[in-house]
């Protein structure tokens, strides 16, 4: 049995990854499982999804602690979770990356083999949804599964054309990974096993829970997009603000030097007709981002009236 | 023909193969693609039924109730909390002898919250009247959905069943799943023709007063008919191997217990973990088994006690708790063996609530316990991380 440990964060589609690999290994004529870390979900929070292949039927039910190979589709993620965390000897991890495999930080000891899925997806795809790309990938390092089963699950998930791109992707990552050879490890070694309970702060007797937990989630770091508000263009309406679930807008009122300043260039602008005279006494009123707590979610840029917030990917 | 599709899935479709009149239900996680995928079937026009949608669990379960008085053969599904809020109709629904079933997607009960899987919200309903049987694999959840239909409709039964399958463990898990071939189905199942139903030119009286001359002889009744699906559950299990190929055996399975000498007994998907840990200590010359058990209600009793026979010790894994006292299947198992002179020694633990995982070294671990005889500390709490405790027991 091999089992498979695939590390995203909300939204880029961990879960289904690891549902076309089980559906691509049956395509195999192998057994396979596919199932998520059951969290709740938000887009951007780190997920966790497991796949398991086999020539047997799976009984097994417990989560991967040991697994074969981890996928990591955001290397962000490497300094936040212990993605390789049980990873077995002869294991490899399999990271989204445009970096060598040495500079993703992860132990010398493993084979990390690294692919810019991000890159491929942008250009075929047109959008940075990774997950297919990385099967592709998955396939031609490993040769687990054949690239043709892979095309078929992801075919039969998203027909069409969508589904057409995400193949081509695929593909594309198939074959830059098996041109190149699997890299004999430098100091192979077990890594060491996750810990069951990973929580070690005490708890009440209750089910109480104290406030201001919000504030020690840094949700910012879960953020792929971020947005860009046309504070030219902007009304001050606040509809941005009231809807933002991580309160990450910021109201501010600038004041003196910088408060002339921004009336000066309101007023140019209503001088070109760009901008209305009420708009201009409003100039001093900007929206600012939080980016310790803006997860990327898009629910400002859906709400903004004037569609004057555009969501731009996050450079990492 | 098999498939690989996700849990929730596989009942929707065993349902559709049921062909039941009403579904009545109210969406609640982890139980929700099950219901989204049925009232797809029914909008797309490949179940013919009657989807009611409703404002609660409670109604859902009335709904069902009001329809299978009148001979419909009705479908619900729910966890948790849900199934908490059917409480009062739950009875109602056993009392009337009205054959329900109903998909229960096992989650753990509030508070605190928790979406996650353990026993407790059907373990809660015990007592409801209702059978309960609980899946290891999806094969088996959809496979018992079929066989729920023929137990709750068996003239000698008419009594509701839960189809009990752990939330998302197993509802939102992809495998391959062998599906029901309709034809087959059809072959096995019937249409439902019940002797008594509401009709308006034979009048009769559902679920009416009884006074005390009455109540214990219907109560009585009731019970005699989970009695008798000790014999009716293993008997369609058997008919349902003979057409599908797929025999579960009865109301437990024993796995590599002929001669083994330290047993563990579970219930539901955890079972599948427990087979793979027993197979490893076989394999390191330990003479281990596993029960499943299948029925919790009828509790299995003469099973339990021929399968335990002759045993040095048996370990009780339950996902519950009656709190106050003990895991409800060591309470059950315990019972079973009183009247045995050479009984096992029993070791409950309690593990796997609120959706914490049992890895296979857990069980390894708790059959080390049974086979060393050693004290089970923290009242049976066997995965209690008591760093985050301030309290501990001594
Ligand atoms: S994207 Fe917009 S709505 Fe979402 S967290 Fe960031 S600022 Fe708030
Ligand atoms: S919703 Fe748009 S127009 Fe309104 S304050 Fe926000 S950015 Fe400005």
């Amino acid at each position: 049995m091999k089992e498979v440990r695939i590390h995203g964060r909300g939204g880029q589609g961990s879960v289904t990854a690891a549902e076309l690999l089980a559906v691509a290994a049956f395509e195999d004529g192998k057994y396979s499982q596919a199932f998520p870390f059951f969290g709740v979900e938000r887009r951007g929070a780190p997920v966790t999804a497991f796949t398991r292949l086999s020539d047997k039927k799976i009984r097994l039910r417990s989560q991967i602690y040991e697994p074969d190979y981890v996928i990591v589709q955001d290397a962000t993620l490497i300094s936040a979770v212990d993605v390789a965390a049980g990873l077995k000897p002869e294991g490899m991890v399999i990271v989204n990356s445009e970096k060598s495999a040495e500079e993703t930080g992860l132990d010398a000891g493993i084979e990390v083999r690294t692919i810019d899925a991000t890159g491929i997806a942008l250009e075929i795809i047109g959008r940075p949804i990774v997950n297919t790309t990385l099967l592709g990938a998955f396939a031609g390092a490993t040769g687990e599964i054949s690239i043709e089963s892979i095309k078929r699950s992801v075919l039969a998930r998203f027909p069409g054309k969508v589904g057409e791109l995400n193949v081509r992707a695929a593909e594309k990552a198939y074959q830059i990974m098996a041109a190149t050879e699997r890299t004999p490890h430098a100091k192979p070694g077990a890594r060491e096993k996750r810990e069951t309970h990973e929580i070690h702060e005490k708890i009440g007797t209750a089910a109480i829970g104290k406030p201001g937990t919000s504030e020690v989630t840094k949700t910012g770091d879960w953020r792929v997009f971020y947005p860009e508000f046309d504070m030219e263009q902007c009304t001050r309406c606040g509809k941005c603000l009231e809807n933002c679930p991580d309160a990450a807008i910021i109201k501010r009122t600038l004041s003196g030097k910088e408060a002339d300043a921004a009336r000066k260039k309101a007023e140019e602008l209503e001088k070109a007709g760009k901008i209305n005279k009420a708009a201009v006494k409003k100039a001093p009123i900007r929206y600012e981002l939080d980016p310790t707590y803006c997860k990327g979610c898009g629910i400002c840029a859906n709400e903004c009236p004037i569609k004057g917030i555009k969501m731009k990917l996050e450079e990492k | 023909m098999r498939a690989i599709i996700e849990g929730s899935r596989a009942i929707a479709l065993a349902v559709k193969a049921a062909r039941p009149n009403v579904v009545a239900a109210y969406p609640i996680t982890p139980q929700t693609h099950i219901v989204e995928d049925i009232s797809q079937l029914i909008a797309d026009g490949d179940l013919d039924a009657q989807y009611v949608k409703v404002e609660s669990e409670h109604s859902a379960m009335s709904v069902c109730l009001g329809a299978s008085a009148t001979g419909a053969r009705t479908y619900t599904a729910t966890t948790s909390q849900g199934l908490a809020l059917m409480h009062e109709v739950l009875f109602n629904a056993a009392g009337m002898r009205l054959p329900i079933v109903m998909t229960v997607a096992n989650r753990a009960l509030s508070a605190p919250l928790s979406i996650w899987n353990d026993h407790q919200d059907s373990i809660s309903e015990r007592d409801s009247g209702w059978i309960q049987i609980y899946a290891e694999d999806n094969t088996e959840a959809s496979d018992l959905t079929i066989q729920a239909y023929r137990i709750a409709e068996d003239s000698r039964i008419q009594v509701p069943v839960m189809v009990c399958m752990d939330g998302y463990t197993l509802t939102h898990t992809y495998e391959p799943v062998e599906l029901l071939e309709q034809d087959l189905v059809d072959d096995f199942l019937p249409p439902y023709r019940p002797a008594d139903f509401l009709n308006v030119n034979d009048p009769k009286s559902f679920g009416m007063f009884a006074d005390p001359n009455y109540y214990t002889e219907f109560r009585y009744q009731n019970h005699r008919a989970l009695e008798a699906a000790k014999a009716v559950i293993p008997q369609i299990s058997s008919e349902f191997g003979e057409v599908f190929d797929r025999d579960y055996g009865g109301l437990i399975e024993e796995y590599r217990c002929d001669d083994a000498e330290y047993v563990l007994i579970a219930m539901g998907s955890v079972v599948g973990t427990l087979k793979d840990t027993v197979d490893d200590l076989r394999d390191d010359g330990v003479r281990a088994g596993a029960i499943k058990l299948r029925s919790y209600r009828p509790f299995p009793v003469d099973e339990i006690r021929s399968a335990l026979a002759g045993l040095e010790a048996v370990g009780i894994l339950d996902k519950n708790i009656s709190l106050g006292f003990e895991g409800a299947l060591f309470t059950d198992v315990k019972a079973s063996l009183y009247h045995d002179d050479n009984a096992p020694k029993a070791f409950g633990f309690i593990a796997g609530l609120g959706g914490r995982d049992i890895p296979k070294r857990m069980f390894v671990k708790m059959f080390d316990c049974i086979r060393e005889d050693k004290k089970i500390s923290n009242s049976g709490f066997f995965d209690l991380n008591t760093q985050i405790l301030d309290f501990q027991e001594v």
